[in-house]
C-alpha cells in the first residue's frame, strides 16, 4: 500500500470578516473535507475561481490551519508536533505561490540562496553551487544578479520554481503556476515541473484553472466545487466523469449547473 | 450597540498586540536574529531619521531656549537657562520627539514594508521555506527601532544643546560657557534615567505596533495603507498613554525614593 504523505480528515476552514460596520461574521470556504496524497504522486486541483482551491492549498501546506479537522504530514498530525517540528517538516516542503511571493529586495540569485542559507549548514561555496544549479535549471543563470521586478512573468514564474526547488523538498506545491502565461510558456514550465518531480521523486500537487495543463501533469485529478472536493481520478477518467459540473468545467460552457455558484 | 462594538474591537486588538510582543519575546529567547541583519536594519533605521531628528532636536533645543528665556528673564535667573532647557529636553521632550519622529518615517515605512511582504506572500514563503518569519524579519526589525531610538536619542539631544546655545545667544545674550555650566547640575542622573526609561518604552510600543499591524495587515493595497495609518495612530496614542503612565511611576517613585525630582 502507497505510503500518505498529506492527508486532510474532515477539515472546515473557515474565515472572519469584518463588515464596514465593524460587526463580524464567519465565511466558510471548505467544509468537512477529507483528501489523502501519497508518495511520489501528481495531484492536480482544479475548479472554479473563488471557491477555495488556493484555501485547500494552503491548508494542506501548513499556511492556514482548519478551523475544524486535522493535517497529517508523513503520518504525524502537523498542528499536535511542536514549532521546531513542525520547521522540520516545511523544509521537506516547498510552494510556488500564485504570485510568486518572490523576495522583491533580493536579487534573483539571493532569492534562491535565502533557504539555503536559512535552513542548511552548507557552506557557502555549496550553497553558490546549488543557487547556480537549480538556476541554470530553470534557464534563469543569466539573469542571477538581476532583481525580480527585472525579469518577465514567466521568468518570476521559473525564479518562483527554483527557490521552491532549492531545498529539493519531497513535496512541491504550485499555486496556479501557469496564470497569465501564454500557452507555449506555459507549458514549458509544466514539462519543467514534471522533468524535475521525475529526478527527484517528489510529491506534486499542482492548482490550475487551465484543464490542458491539469490533464498534462496530473496522475490524479480533484474538484473543488462550494466547499467540497470530488475525486474524479485520472485524467482519462476525468473526461469520462458523469458529473454535469466536471464537463461543463472541463468544456468551458457558460450554462450549467456550475454557473449559479461561481457567479 | 456601535461604540460597544468598536470597543471590543479595540480591546480585541491591544491583546492580540500583546500576545504579538510576548511571541517575539519568546522568540528571541529562543534564538537571536543574525547579528548582520540587526546591524543592517539599526543602520538602516538610524540613517533613515537621521537628519529629521537632528534638525527637530535643534530646534526643538531653540523652542525651549525662547521659551525658558522669556520666564527667566523676569526672575533674573537666565544662568539657568541651559540647564533647565537641556533638562526638560532630556526628561520629557527628547524622548517624546524621537518617538514621534521615529513613528512617522520607521513605523509608517516598516508596517507598508511588512504589509506589502504579507499580501505578496513573501511572509507566507518565508515560512514555507523552513524559515520563521518572526525570526528572521520581525526580530531585527524590532530590536533595530528599539537600539536606533537610543543613537537617535542622543544626536537629538546633542541638537537640542546646540539650538539652545544659538538662541540663548542670539535673545539672551547667554554665552556657551554659562549656557554648560549649569547643565552638570541641574540634568541629575534620575532625569537622564527617567529619559531612557521613557525612550526605551516608547520604542518598544512603536516597535510593537508596527511590526504587528504590518505582519496581520489583510486585503491588498487598501490593507497597506489602512496598516500604515493604524500604525500612526496608535503608535502616538499608546506613546501619549504611556507618557503620562511613566512621568506619573517616576514621579510617584523618585518622590518616594529619592526626594525632589530635580
Amino acid at each position: 500500500m502507497a505510503l500518505s504523505v498529506l492527508e486532510l480528515k474532515n477539515v472546515t476552514v473557515r474565515f472572519n470578516q469584518v463588515g464596514a460596520k465593524g460587526t463580524s461574521t464567519d465565511q466558510e470556504i471548505l467544509k468537512d473535507l477529507s483528501l489523502t496524497i501519497v508518495k511520489g504522486e501528481r495531484v492536480a486541483i482544479v475548479g472554479p475561481s473563488g471557491l477555495g482551491k488556493s484555501t485547500l492549498l494552503k491548508t494542506l501546506a501548513g499556511l492556514i490551519r482548519p478551523t475544524v479537522g486535522t493535517l497529517w504530514v508523513e503520518g504525524q498530525n502537523f498542528y499536535n508536533l511542536s514549532s521546531s517540528q513542525q520547521q522540520r517538516l516545511l523544509v521537506k516542503m516547498g510552494m510556488l505561490f500564485q504570485r510568486n511571493a518572490l523576495f522583491d529586495s533580493m536579487k534573483n540569485g539571493e532569492n534562491v540562496r535565502f533557504p539555503l542559507k536559512e535552513t542548511t549548514h552548507k557552506s557557502a561555496i555549496e550553497i553558490e553551487a546549488i543557487v547556480d544549479q537549480f538556476l541554470a535549471a530553470v534557464g534563469l543563470l543569466h539573469a542571477k544578479d538581476l532583481y525580480p521586478d527585472e525579469i518577465s512573468g514567466g521568468m518570476q514564474k521559473r525564479l518562483g520554481i527554483a527557490r521552491a526547488m532549492a531545498l529539493e523538498p519531497e513535496i512541491l506545491f504550485y499555486d496556479d503556476p501557469t496564470a497569465g502565461l501564454d500557452p507555449i510558456t506555459s507549458r514549458k514550465i509544466i514539462e519543467l515541473m514534471i522533468n524535475l518531480q521525475k529526478q527527484k521523486q517528489s510529491t506534486l500537487v499542482v492548482v490550475t484553472n487551465d484543464m490542458n495543463r491539469a490533464f498534462q501533469v496530473a496522475d490524479r485529478i480533484f474538484f473543488v466545487f462550494k466547499k467540497d472536493i470530488l475525486s474524479t481520478g485520472s485524467p482519462e477518467e476525468t473526461r469520462k466523469c458523469a458529473d454535469p459540473r466536471v464537463q461543463q468545467f472541463i468544456h468551458g460552457r457558460p450554462e450549467g449547473p456550475l454557473t449559479e455558484v461561481s457567479a | 450597540m456601535n461604540s460597544l462594538v468598536i470597543l471590543n474591537s479595540v480591546i480585541d486588538e491591544i491583546g492580540s498586540a500583546l500576545l504579538f510582543f510576548v511571541n517575539i519575546l519568546k522568540t528571541l529567547m529562543r534564538r537571536p536574529c543574525s547579528r548582520d541583519e540587526l546591524f543592517q536594519q539599526i543602520w538602516k533605521v538610524t540613517m533613515q531619521s537621521l537628519v529629521t531628528t537632528g534638525l527637530a532636536g535643534f530646534f526643538v533645543g531653540a523652542i525651549m531656549a525662547v521659551q525658558f528665556t522669556l520666564q527667566m528673564r523676569e526672575f533674573g535667573a537666565l544662568g539657568y537657562l541651559g540647564g533647565l532647557a537641556t533638562s526638560a529636553t532630556v526628561r520629557e521632550v527628547g524622548p517624546l520627539l524621537i518617538a514621534f519622529m521615529l513613528a512617522g518615517k520607521v513605523g509608517a515605512f516598516t508596517s507598508a514594508e511588512l504589509g506589502t511582504m504579507r499580501v505578496t506572500e513573501q511572509l507566507d514563503a518565508i515560512r514555507c521555506l523552513g524559515a520563521d518569519p518572526l525570526q528572521e524579519i520581525i526580530l531585527p526589525r524590532f530590536l533595530a527601532i528599539i537600539c536606533a531610538s537610543f543613537f537617535l536619542l542622543g544626536l537629538g539631544l546633542v541638537m537640542s544643546i546646540g539650538g539652545g546655545i544659538l538662541l540663548g545667544g542670539l535673545l539672551a545674550q547667554v554665552s556657551v560657557e554659562e549656557y554648560l555650566r549649569h547643565i552638570p547640575a541641574i540634568v541629575t542622573l534620575s532625569s537622564i534615567a527617567n529619559g531612557l526609561v521613557k525612550c526605551f518604552i516608547f520604542a518598544v510600543i512603536l516597535a510593537t505596533v508596527c511590526t504587528y499591524k504590518g505582519y496581520t495587515t489583510t486585503g491588498g493595497a487598501k490593507g497597506v495603507g489602512l496598516a500604515v495609518v493604524n500604525t500612526a495612530v496608535s503608535t502616538m496614542v499608546g506613546i501619549v498613554v504611556a507618557d503620562w503612565l511613566t512621568s506619573f511611576i517616576a514621579d510617584v517613585a523618585i518622590r518616594a525614593f529619592v526626594g525632589s525630582p530635580f
